[in-house]
């Protein structure tokens, strides 16, 4: 008899509550491996005798043959499939959001950067020329302001001491004074200024010494 | 917006989803609302929540349902192990809530109604058989709960005598790893 052959042996008698057999008891009697073999398995008829045979037979229950239980089992699935995709869109969205405010925030202030720059030039116009008899030369920006224009002009190449003064020409054929300064030893100059016309408004720019004469024209 | 409209839409499951949960309740839905209504001495509607919430946790964790898992424990009995341990919290609730034990209707517990502590325990026997392969769990079931003789046993299954005994061995040793595991013996 081999062990495998004893111990099946004493397994049947086991779940039987049987004795086991002479020939069984004899091989357990000279082989120590399969009597500690066998010693191990000695609680398990006890532990399945908690099991009432009758409950046993649900261990092969099918499933009822009603819906209801499937109907709520797949309702219940459906809920938790929308509950995770809502919770995988509001992460989504709160990624988004990280992302997305500190650009939108950036924007507006980009916004209302030039939308400060809008309202204070709103058509900024530049000139610049040079007078080649006389050697001057000059730049002048003129932007809207709240009442009127701004006017920045720098200017070079005047006769140091002349008395000079911007004239705004506007395209009425009007003309209105911004500012006028004493030119220095170096010649240039850099004026700010400004006048009630609108940027629009301006047809040029003069830049006029104290007797009259047009210095250069912008 | 295929997302926006599969949320609005009136059905969330993919079909692979629907197909999962059709399979689990076909399978288990049956062995689990017995023994989870046995165990609470017949209460099928507690019975009905308990296994709605034990197999949506299945289907919620597919990588248990993988029959290849180490410890070869199988789906059944991991569904029986969770749908176990639903009823004992719900258990512990509802002592701690005693006022809603008394409001429960339907539910007048009978004078010959096992007490909770032995149902759980034949529970756990029924767990550890589970976790059995079907041909080791028969051989058991015929010899041990059905009383048959070997030659009996052997007709039933429709496999020899010899293939009886050698089986009756390895299911003892294959329980007895179960029950280990679960800590019904040491």
């Amino acid at each position: 008899m081999t062990c495998e052959e004893a111990l099946g042996s004493a397994a049947v008698a086991l779940l039987g509550g049987d004795r086991v057999d002479a020939d069984v008891e004899a091989h357990l009697g000279g082989c120590d491996s399969c009597r500690a073999e066998l010693a191990g398995l000695q609680p398990l008829p006890g532990v399945l005798g908690r099991l009432d045979p009758a409950d046993l037979a649900l261990l092969d229950a099918s499933a009822p043959a009603g819906t209801a239980l499937l109907d709520r089992l797949l309702a219940a699935a459906a809920r938790d499939r929308r509950r995770r995709r809502a919770a995988v869109l509001a992460v989504a969205a709160a990624v988004i959001a990280l992302i997305l405010v500190p650009g939108a925030i950036w924007a507006v202030s980009r916004l209302h950067t030039s939308a400060a720059i809008t309202t204070a030039r709103p058509a900024q116009i530049s000139w610049s020329a040079t007078d080649a008899s006389t050697g001057i030369s000059g730049k002048a920006q003129a932007w809207a302001s709240a009442w009127g224009s701004d006017l920045s002009v720098s200017i070079s190449g005047v006769r140091s001491g002349t008395q000079c003064t911007i004239v705004v020409v506007t395209k009425d054929g009007a003309t209105q004074t911004a500012a006028s300064w004493k030119a220095s030893y170096a010649g240039t100059a850099q004026v700010r200024g400004n006048v009630a016309a609108p940027v629009t408004a301006i047809a040029g720019i003069e830049i006029v010494d104290d007797t009259g004469h047009v210095l250069l024209h912008l | 917006m295929g997302t926006l409209s599969q949320l609005s839409g009136a059905s969330a499951l993919s079909a692979t989803d629907e197909r999962l949960m059709r399979e689990l309740y076909t399978e288990h839905a049956g062995v689990l609302l017995g023994y989870v209504r046995r165990l609470l001495g017949g209460d099928t509607v507690r019975a009905e929540d308990v296994v709605q919430e034990t197999l949506l946790r299945a289907w919620q964790h597919p990588e248990a349902l993988r029959r290849d898992r180490p410890g070869g424990a199988s789906v059944r009995a991991w569904l029986l192990t969770v749908a176990r341990h639903l009823v004992i919290d719900g258990e512990r609730a509802r002592k701690s809530r005693p006022h809603e034990v008394a409001m429960v209707e339907g539910h007048e517990p009978a004078a010959d109604e096992a007490p909770f502590e032995q149902v759980l325990s034949a529970w756990e026997v029924a767990e550890a058989l589970s976790a059995l392969s079907e041909e080791h769990r028969s051989v058991i079931v015929e010899l041990y709960y059905r009383d048959r003789s070997v030659a009996e046993t052997a007709t039933v299954l429709g496999i020899p005598s010899g293939t009886v005994k050698s089986r009756a061995y390895y299911a003892l040793r294959a329980l007895r790893v179960a029950c280990e595991e679960r800590g019904i013996l040491p």
